[in-house]
């Protein structure tokens, strides 16, 4: 009998397998729907199954409503298993419910009700064996975790393609940045075709604003009409950031919504149609010019801020005593010390 | 900051953490300097347009140091009154009179009123008299009804066209007094005999006299002609504080 | 109620254009808010000649505002802080008049500053307004060489051809028509001055008061309880305070809309001149005499009347901050779309100007999020079609909608071709009509584009008509001073977190460098500094009644408001600095400034001083220059945190 039943287990555990998805869970009906147990024999098939349970093929859960469920483990899997200890086996089971989000040792804990001894030597040995793995959380980065070896921790864990070991890359998000802006900057102007763009063209205007009066031999930009529909969507963007060589893995289109979303509040970028397509505030020439400046950096003097105002440029704007600045005061505007370079910085003497 | 610190040979609690962004190679405890050293940044040239916009500005504040109005509280001259602050701040190197003295420009200590015409129902009745010296505050002028005189409700509904007439009527009473008297002032050099008479009224004894019980006055005793005190609004009160002392 | 720096900052403004004694008095009445005369006297301590005179002047400049109870028919005396201040806007006014309504107006609107407030027949005597002897007096001589040396200028850039001076000063001297009531009714017309009344020189409160004091003691209204006759009173006080301080002097004097001596089709009158002077301009000169031609041809002849001789004129501050507001936002416009859309942007808000008499209806800036939405008066499109240039190129500065057409440049080239006349009639014959004010609306739209959504579009029984929606613009001008002085002062690494701050609301500093991206290290550096300088700031929420720091929650939030309103400060402050140096500058230079200032050395520079001295004389101007050029700098932004 006892041979009977193995062999019938061995054989819904091929049905359940050619039948249905290897993550699919089962429930009694499904079970018996497949044919396999004769006469529907409800006992009979839970003794197949928990015979399978035993021999780590199948995986018990407690499905909708508290029926019993089910769910198949590949043979490969069913192997490890067998060799772990049943604490081994708890805490693997543990964390391989938790999938790609991982879970915090201190989670394991309780829910496994082990000792910490004896939790750290299941933990060890489960590593040791490389069946599963310790990661970093951007969210909690001081909390131990793990999942299993064979899984990519989701983005909730790492931060998203942004972050290395659960740091920021700054280097490279600027340089995937730097690109994007430059590439949506090249679809959202024209560019006047050079036959005859440079040169003739005055524009009637007062002397102060000559910003889009093309000196000869530069490239003339003109805003598109509004209502223009060639700016770059996200799916755009994305490919061209992905076909570019910039980026060693491939970027999916929420880690450049990220990026694009980061590059409107530095004020490069401006999303149009709730975000679907975006423009750039300046043109490819002074993207160009802007991001050549960026790195140089030597002549501090000349921080060439795009905006000025009254008070970043009086020398009271920044000035570090500003708070106890009173005439007649230690700190006062007739014994300062600042005002002197000041105007000699703008004038010259 | 040994009080307790040194005491026990450790660290205050929370000293590791530190808001510092840069430590700039300069230990905390050393005094801070007066000025720190900062790069103060580098204001851009005027534009045209800014140039234009101040020279305005100049012209305009020009006119107004040159007008009638422009007035200093003590012009100091080896000639103010013994014993006023105006003597006590004489400088003898730079206050004596000179030849070139007389195209120095001169300081009023007084706004000059004369001289243009004022619209009277925009003052207080209590000033017209200085506008208008001619002005007796027992008649009204011009048929003029003062303010006061009014009720008050009243003094919502006024009719402006009556008082455009009566404006009128005034203005060119004005202007025919005008005519009679300081024709071309407004110039900027002063009329002598103008000058002599605000001269006269400005050394001002009567003033004195007139203001000699609020001089004895204990509150204002000790801060009289002190305007240094003048200035931050606490000077009263000092001088009150004192008092209880003594 | 007014803060230590503002006040500060009025006093130094009073005392630098009108000396020590108008000085003493202003700070007297700011720090004890309100004093009669025996008060003033005790607190000041002056005389009572010193006050009498002092007060009469000030009250002439609007300086000092009084009042005289009904009770006990005592006059008090209140310090105007808010003409103060303009003192040191006047400038940048001046500078408008000129760029708007030509030399002359300026110069008008400059006496009548000069004056406080004056009779149209006193103004008549006035020799610098009068027709026969133009350059007499000092101040025009001064324009006459700042005009001088900015042809030279024109010159050296070759931009201009220029006429010889000699031909400048021909013309001055040359007959002029008599220019004093058609400019004093173009100001009028435009809203710039208004007429003088007794309610502007009593502080609001006051003329409230009163008013409400005449409105309950109706019978009709005494007879009201309850909310009703809350409701009431202030309705009928509002009306009577405004029909108080109502001066408008405008009614009458605009056609369609539009103020008569506001140029209009200026393409007409400047087709020979390809340089259009519209800001602080290179060949004023030029332009001014076109403006009196127009006068001349346009107007004198329908109108000649001139104004009433008894009316007293004083500035409209009010409306002239509508107008420096317009510039700014025309500045905006010109940062980031082309000079052709600024100018049409310009002739919208010029139109809206003429129906704006203020900036806002309520007296403080209303906080962000509870400030709603002001839109201008519409504007139809045709109106807007009428005013711009129709010489202006509207088709050659905006791409293709799609990129695959061939872009051509329809109606554009001929323009450049002929110089001047014939081709260009033909050219716009063809592009005006429906196409042109199809372009028009084209850039208009563009204008309309976020981020800063400067027009806005609506159909008014079935026209086309744009406005701007103020609140908005005037908010974007805020944060655009703010986020200026965070880049200077924290890097753009600081504008970002901010921006994202701003955006999102408070966040906790996991989720803050999600969106921004930034290492935690220069994240909380830059937090960190932030937060000493006030600009961002940090809430706990305390996740248990013990709130230990390990069970709260952190939240960094950046106010704009809160904000605002200390850098507000800080700028009246830095301008109070600005002012003090130039003071001690002055005061450093004393001895050689007043040499050049003694009667007979004055115009005579060249005569009297040596070279060294007159070289020192120009570095001092210079000097002074720059300081004043940086306390306007820093009341521009105080015309964005306060006025617009």
């Amino acid at each position: 009998m006892a041979g009977s039943v193995t062999e019938l287990a061995s054989k819904l555990y091929d049905a359940c397998q050619a039948n249905f998805p290897s993550d699919h869970l089962f429930y009694q009906q499904d079970l018996l729907g497949l044919g396999v147990v004769p006469k529907n024999d409800l006992p009979l098939m839970l003794q197949c199954t928990q015979t399978l349970v035993d021999q780590k093929l199948f995986r018990l859960l407690a499905g909708k409503n508290d029926r019993l469920a089910w769910k198949i483990i590949s043979r490969e899997d069913a192997d490890k298993l067998q060799n772990l200890s049943p604490d081994e086996s708890l805490v693997y089971n543990v964390i391989h419910s938790t999938g790609r989000s991982g879970i915090w040792v201190r989670a394991i804990q309780t829910r496994t009700n082990l000792h910490k001894s004896i939790l750290d030597r299941c933990l060890k040995s489960l590593e040791g064996k490389n069946y599963i793995k310790s990661v970093h959380n951007v969210k909690f980065p001081s909390r131990k975790m793990y999942m299993l070896a064979g899984l990519a921790p989701s983005e909730d864990v790492t931060g998203g393609a942004w972050f290395t070991d659960g740091v920021l890359d700054a280097n490279f998000i600027n340089s995937v940045a730097g690109y994007i802006e430059y590439t949506v900057s090249r679809k959202s102007w024209y560019e006047v075709p050079s036959a005859d763009g440079p040169g003739k063209k005055r524009l009637k205007t007062g002397a102060g604003s000559v910003a889009m009066k093309p000196e000869s031999g530069e490239k003339q930009y003109l805003p598109f009409p509004a209502g223009y529909q060639g700016y770059p969507t996200v799916g755009m963007i994305t490919a061209a950031v992905n076909e570019s060589g910039i980026t060693p893995v491939r970027l999916g289109e929420e880690s450049i919504v990220q990026l694009l979303e980061m590059l409107c509040f530095d004020n490069k970028l401006i999303a149009l149609n709730s975000g679907e397509v975006y423009k750039s505030v300046k043109h490819p020439e002074a993207v160009k010019a802007a991001q050549a400046r960026k790195p140089g950096g030597e002549d501090a003097d000349e921080i060439d801020y795009l905006v000025r105002n009254g008070m970043t440029e009086a020398p009271c704007g920044q000035c570090p005593v500003f708070r106890l600045c009173a005439p007649g005061g230690a700190v006062s505007p007739e014994t300062c010390d600042y005002f002197d370079p000041w105007l000699e910085k703008a004038l010259g003497f | 900051m040994s009080r307790f610190g040194a005491k026990k040979g450790r660290k205050l609690p929370g000293a590791e953490f530190s808001w510092e962004t840069d430590a700039g190679g300069e230990p905390d405890t050393a005094p801070t300097p007066l000025y720190p050293k900062y790069n103060v940044s580098r204001a851009m040239l005027l534009t045209p347009r800014e140039q234009l916009q101040v020279d305005y500005y100049r012209d305009l504040r020009d006119r107004y140091h040159e007008g009638p109005y422009y007035s200093v509280l003590d012009a100091a001259s080896s000639s103010a009154k013994k014993g006023s602050a105006a003597r006590v701040n004489f400088d003898p190197f730079h206050g004596m009179p000179s030849y070139s003295g007389k195209y120095q420009k001169k300081k009023r200590t007084l706004p000059k009123l004369q001289g243009r015409p004022y619209i009277m129902r925009f003052f207080p009745r209590e000033l017209w008299q200085t506008i208008q010296p001619s002005f007796k505050p027992e008649n009204s002028m011009d048929g003029y009804v003062p303010q006061i005189a009014r009720t008050g409700a009243k003094r919502g509904f006024e009719d402006d066209e009556v008082e455009e007439e009566d404006q009128m009527k005034r203005r060119k009473a004005e202007d025919d007094e005008e005519e009679e008297g300081g024709g071309g002032d407004g110039e900027d050099i002063l009329d002598p005999d103008e000058e002599q008479e605000e001269e006269i009224v400005d050394d001002n004894f009567e003033d004195d006299d007139d203001d000699m019980g609020g001089d004895y006055n204990a509150e204002q005793y000790f801060d009289g002609g002190d305007d240094e005190y003048g200035d931050d609004g606490f000077g009263d009160g000092g001088g009150g504080g004192e008092e209880d002392t003594f | 109620m007014t803060s230590q720096n503002y006040a500060e900052l009025c006093t130094l403004l009073v005392e630098d254009s009108f000396g020590e004694l108008f000085g003493r008095i202003f700070a007297t009445l700011e720090r004890y808010d309100r004093l009669n005369l025996p008060r003033l006297k005790f607190y000041s301590r002056l005389t009572d000649r010193q006050l009498h005179h002092g007060l009469a002047a000030m009250i002439q400049q609007n300086l000092v505002f009084h009042y005289t109870s009904y009770d006990d028919g005592v006059t008090y005396y209140e310090a105007n802080q808010h003409a103060a201040y303009y003192l040191t806007r006047s400038g940048k006014i001046l500078e408008f008049i000129e760029g708007r309504l030509g030399q002359y107006a300026a110069t008008l609107m400059s006496a009548i500053m000069y004056l406080g407030h004056a009779s149209v027949s006193h103004l008549e005597t006035l020799p610098e307004l009068r027709p026969e002897q133009p350059h007499r007096n000092g101040i025009n001589g001064e324009h006459k060489y700042k005009h001088e040396h900015e042809h030279e200028q024109d010159e050296a850039n070759g931009e201009h051809e220029d006429q010889p001076n000699g031909i400048d000063s021909e013309h001055a001297l040359s007959e002029q028509p008599y220019l004093l009531h058609p400019t004093l009714k173009t100001l009028a017309a435009h809203g710039y001055i208004l007429r003088a009344r007794e309610a502007h020189f009593q502080s609001y409160t006051d003329t409230v008061l009163d008013a409400e004091r005449v409105v309950t003691s109706r019978p009709d209204i005494k007879s009201m309880k309850g909310k009703r006759l809350e409701e009431t009173v202030i309705e009928k006080t509002l009306e009577i305070v405004k029909e108080k301080t109502d001066g408008d002097l405008s009614h009458g004097l605009k056609y369609n809309g539009v103020p008569r001596g506001a140029k209009q089709g200026r393409g007409a009158a400047q087709s020979n001149d390809p340089i259009k002077t519209e800001q602080a301009d290179v060949d004023e000169d030029d332009e001014e005499d076109e403006d009196e031609n127009e006068w001349s041809d346009n107007e004198l002849g329908n109108d000649t009347v001139p104004m009433e001789s008894s009316l007293i004129v004083r500035v409209n501050y009010e409306k002239l901050d509508v107008a420096l507001r317009h510039c700014r936002f025309i500045g905006l416009a010109e940062q980031d779309s082309s000079a052709v859309t600024a100018e049409v942007y310009e002739s919208l808000l010029r139109r809206i100007e003429y129906q704006t008499p203020r900036c806002r209806d309520t007296v403080e800036i209303p906080r962000e999020g509870e400030e709603g939405e002001q839109y201008s008066v519409p504007i139809p499109l045709s109106a807007i079609a009428e005013d711009v240039d129709q010489q202006l190129d509207l088709s050659g500065s905006i791409g293709p909608m799609d990129i695959s057409q061939p872009f051509s440049r329809r109606g554009k080239r001929p323009l450049e071709d002929g110089v001047n006349g014939t081709s260009n009639e033909g050219t716009n014959g063809l592009s005006s009509g429906s196409s042109r004010t199809y372009e028009l609306d084209q850039h208009l739209c563009l204008l309309a584009q976020p981020p800063h959504n400067l027009t806005s579009k609506r159909i008014v029984g079935g026209l086309i008509t744009w406005t701007v929606e103020y609140r908005y613009v005037a908010r974007i001008l805020r944060h655009l001073e703010l986020e200026k002085m965070i880049e200077a002062r924290y890097g753009d690494v600081a504008l970002r977190v901010v921006r994202v701050l701003h955006a999102k609301g408070k966040l906790d500093e996991k989720r803050l460098q999600e969106i921004s991206l930034l290492p935690f290290k220069d994240l909380r550096q830059v937090l960190a500094s932030m937060q000493t300088g006030g600009y961002v700031d940090l809430q706990e929420v305390p996740r248990d009644a013990q709130r230990q720091p390990s069970r709260t929650i952190f939240l960094w939030f950046y106010d704009p408001d809160r904000v605002a309103s200390g850098v507000l400060e800080d700028v009246y402050k830095a301008m109070s600095r600005c002012l003090q140096r130039l003071k001690f500058e002055r005061s450093r230079l004393r001895e050689f400034l007043e040499k050049t200032e003694r009667s007979d050395v004055k115009g005579n520079e060249e005569q009297y001083l040596s070279e060294g001295e007159l070289k020192m004389l120009e570095q001092w101007k210079a000097k002074e220059a720059l300081l004043f050029g940086e306390v306007s700098r820093l009341d521009n932004m105080v015309a964005v945190f306060r006025d617009y």
